[in-house]
C-alpha cells in the first residue's frame, strides 16, 4: 500500500512545487490548505507523515502541531516542518517531539526525498 | 561625542525595522518558489538532449535567485538584530573544536577547486561555551571564510585559528589575499559600507555581510575587528565570552545606539 504524506501549506505554488519534487516517488499526497482543512483531512485518513508550514492563516503551524501531538490517535504521526520563518519556535516544539525535523523551504529535491525516506521509508 | 538616542527615535527605528522584516519575509516566499521550480526545470532539461544555452540560462536564473535570496536573508537578519529581537539562542557546546573543524568540511571543496589551502588550527584546549553556534557560523564564520576564499588567489592560504583565553575565546580568520585598503578598513563594518569606498575587496557583495557579523557579535557580547598589525593579507579577530554575562537590554541598547553614525566605531576601538 502506498504511504501517504499530508502537506499542510497555504500557498498553492508550494503544493505544486512539492508535487513535482515527489512525482517520481511512490507517495500519495494529501493536500491541505490551512489548519482547519488539515484537521478535517486528518479525520478522513491518517497520513504516514505530515509536512507542515508554520505561517498559516487562521490556525498557525505551531497550533496545528500542538493539536496533533495532543490527540493520542495522531500523536505518533511524524512531522517535518518546512518553513521559511524563524526557527525560534523550533526548540519548544522539539521538546514535545524529539524526532521533529525543521527544514528550510529552499530545500533541494534530493534532500527532501532523502529526509522523507528517513522518516517513513 | 556620546550621542544619546531618545525613546521616540528608538520607536521609529523599531517601527522601520518591523516593516523591513515583513517586506523581506514576503519577498522570500516567491524567491523560494522561483528557485525551486527553476531547479526542477534544470533537472528535466538535463535528463533530455539538453540545449547548452538553455542550461546556461537556467543556471543564471538559479544563481541570480540565490544571490537575491541571500540579500533578502541579510536584510531580514539585519532588521531583526537592529530591532533587538532575540536572535541569540544559546546552547552548551562541549566540543567547540569539532564545530569549527566543520567549517573546513563546508568550504573544503570550494577551497580545493580554487587551489587554496584551508585549515583550522586549535591552539589550546578550548573551554565549554554557551554560544549560538548555528548563527555564529552563519552570520560570522561562513561569511568571513567565504570572503577570504573569494579574494585569496590560487596558491594562497586561509587559516581559521582558535584559542581559549581567560574568560573568552579568540577566533582568527586570516587569508593571504590582497588585504583591505587602509581607507576602507574603517568602513567595512558599516551598513552598506562597501559602497562608500572603491576597493577591490569591498565593492563586491551586498554590503551587509560584515555589518550583520558585527551586529551578531555585539549581540553575543563580544567584539570583531580587523587585525591592523598584520601587514599582508587580511586577518579578522573575533573575541567572544564563554558565556554572555551582560544584561540583554544593555546589549540591545548597544545595537540600537550603534545605528547612530556618531557611535558606529565605538565598539571596534
Amino acid at each position: 500500500m502506498k504511504k501517504s504524506i499530508m502537506i499542510v501549506e497555504d500557498e498553492q505554488r508550494y503544493h505544486d512545487l512539492y508535487k513535482l519534487m515527489l512525482e517520481d516517488t511512490d507517495y500519495e499526497l494529501i493536500h491541505a490548505y490551512d489548519g482547519d482543512d488539515a484537521f478535517q483531512r486528518l479525520d478522513e485518513k491518517l497520513p504516514d507523515l505530515i509536512i507542515l508550514d508554520m505561517m498559516l492563516d487562521m490556525v498557525t503551524g505551531d497550533t496545528f502541531f500542538l493539536y496533533v501531538k495532543g490527540i493520542p490517535e495522531f500523536a505518533d504521526i511524524p512531522i517535518i516542518i518546512l518553513s521559511n520563518s524563524s526557527r525560534s519556535n523550533y526548540k519548544s516544539l522539539k521538546k514535545l517531539d524529539p524526532n521533529l525535523l525543521f527544514l528550510d523551504k529552499k530545500i533541494t529535491q534530493d534532500r527532501l526525498i532523502k529526509e522523507i525516506q528517513v522518516k517513513i521509508g | 561625542m556620546n550621542f544619546k538616542i531618545t525613546d521616540n527615535e528608538k520607536t521609529i527605528i523599531e517601527k522601520h525595522n518591523r516593516i523591513l522584516s515583513t517586506v523581506s519575509h514576503d519577498l522570500k516566499s516567491p524567491m523560494i518558489a522561483l528557485i525551486g521550480f527553476a531547479r526542477i526545470l534544470l533537472r528535466e532539461i538535463e535528463a533530455t538532449n539538453a540545449n547548452h544555452k538553455w542550461l546556461d540560462m537556467l543556471n543564471i536564473i538559479i544563481d541570480s535567485g540565490e544571490d537575491m535570496f541571500g540579500l533578502i536573508e541579510d536584510i531580514l537578519a539585519m532588521a531583526k538584530m537592529e530591532a533587538g529581537k532575540e536572535l541569540v539562542e544559546l546552547e552548551r557546546i562541549e566540543d567547540l573544536a569539532k564545530e569549527l573543524i566543520g567549517i573546513e568540511k563546508t568550504f573544503g571543496c570550494e577551497a580545493k577547486a580554487k587551489g587554496i589551502e584551508l585549515s583550522v588550527v586549535v591552539k589550546s584546549k578550548l573551554p565549554i561555551v554557551m554560544w549560538d553556534i548555528m548563527r555564529l557560523r552563519y552570520h560570522v564564520l561562513n561569511n568571513l571564510v567565504s570572503n577570504a576564499l573569494k579574494f585569496t588567489p590560487s596558491g594562497g592560504r586561509v587559516v581559521i585559528s582558535v584559542e581559549g583565553l581567560d574568560k573568552t575565546v579568540l577566533i582568527k580568520v586570516a587569508d593571504t589575499g590582497p588585504g583591505i585598503h587602509i581607507e576602507a578598513q574603517d568602513q567595512i563594518f558599516k551598513r552598506f559600507g562597501h559602497t562608500e569606498i572603491c576597493s577591490e575587496r569591498t565593492k563586491k557583495g551586498d554590503g551587509l555581510g560584515l555589518y550583520n557579523a558585527h551586529l551578531f557579535v555585539i549581540q553575543h557580547g563580544g567584539n570583531i575587528c580587523l587585525d591592523k598589525t598584520v601587514c599582508h593579507g587580511t586577518t579578522f579577530l573575533i573575541e567572544l565570552p564563554i558565556e554572555i554575562s551582560q544584561r540583554r537590554d544593555k546589549i540591545i541598547n548597544r545595537i540600537i545606539d550603534n545605528n547612530n553614525p556618531a557611535n558606529q566605531h565605538t565598539y571596534l576601538q
